[in-house]
């Protein structure tokens, strides 16, 4: 049923599927998660999600928000900001989550360490279009 | 133009792999390029390179891209299909053309279902890559590739054991008082 050339296609798939990966794994280097930290549009810090630390962000207009990674997950501890709706946030730990405070305009996102988050850290995306009071 | 009994043959295998492909088409796939299907109705297009050759498996092919994308696919899907399909044509052609003397080199139909099968793939990732702008969707390839090497074996087993007893529906056979109408 199977011929012998069959055969060798089958097996030059599979090494071709085996050389991709590598390929593409290598590409995203150590694949470690990082944290984000970006205060009005721009980054201004990365932590290791895997190292447990506390630090204290500078946000907007002097607001403080209150970081803590702990057990591979990040979440705002405190906050100075009126709603502490980004200290009820959830933990994030996958890449992409994220946590932001409006009122500090703070956003803290899980990102692969090889990326750059050119497009989600676009100076728009913080900026809220109108406040209301 | 084709004899009129291999026109009615091949009209009845399209509509065939119109039906299989609709099925296929209910069952949705949890990956993350769209279009993905098993790819079980290309077992017509074998058939139709077992039994009348590559021109006439070309145009069963593309007939049944078209028609599926028009019955019950959306735009993008049949791109995608599209690309897959002609990408897996020209590598099952081009892999027979080389097969040269070599015996043991020759490939089986379900070599070239499975070459059909895998190249398919490839040609929906590059469809995908350009048309959805980002190169990262190279890293899905490894999945894909075996997906296709396993649907073009199960595909090309299916044509396998269904050569003989289409052998007799199939071909055209000379004599018998209806067939002088065809023979033209």
């Amino acid at each position: 049923m199977l011929k012998k050339g069959d055969i060798i296609f089958i097996i030059a798939t599979i090494l071709a599927c085996v050389f991709i990966s590598v390929i593409t794994v290598k590409g995203t280097g150590s694949h470690e998660a990082v944290v984000c930290v970006s205060v009005d549009g721009k980054e201004t810090a990365r932590y290791p999600l895997s190292e447990d630390r506390s630090v204290l962000i500078e946000g907007a207009r002097g607001l403080k928000v209150n970081l803590r990674i702990h057990e591979n997950r990040a979440e705002v501890e405190s906050a100075d900001c009126p709603d502490k709706l980004c200290v009820h946030q959830f933990p994030v730990k996958k890449e992409g989550d994220s946590i932001v405070c409006l009122p500090a305009r703070v956003m803290i996102t899980v990102r692969d360490s090889s990326d750059t988050g050119g497009s989600e850290t676009d100076k728009g995306e913080n900026e809220p279009d109108a406040i209301t009071y | 133009m084709m004899s009129t009994g291999k026109l009615l043959r091949m009209s009845a295998l399209l509509a065939l792999s119109l039906i299989i492909g609709y099925v296929e088409y209910l069952i949705p796939l949890p990956v993350g390029i769209p279009g993905v299907k098993p790819g079980i109705a290309n077992v017509i297009v074998l058939i139709c390179l077992m039994f009348y050759g590559w021109k006439e498996a070309f145009l069963i092919l593309l007939l049944r891209i078209f028609l599926q994308g028009f019955l019950f696919g959306n735009f993008f899907g049949t791109v995608f299909s599209l690309f897959g399909g002609i990408l897996a044509f020209l590598a099952m052609s081009g892999a027979y053309a080389l097969n040269g003397e070599d015996e043991r080199l020759k490939l089986s139909i379900i070599g070239i279902s499975m070459i059909g099968g895998v190249f398919h793939n490839i040609g929906q990732t590059l469809a995908a890559a350009v048309l959805i702008d980002e190169l990262r969707v190279i890293s899905y390839l490894p999945v894909l590739m075996s997906a296709g090497l396993l649907s073009g074996a199960l595909t090309g087993v299916l044509a396998f054991y269904l050569k003989r007893p289409l052998e007799k529906i199939l071909t055209e056979y000379r004599g018998g008082s209806h067939d002088r109408i065809s023979e033209r």
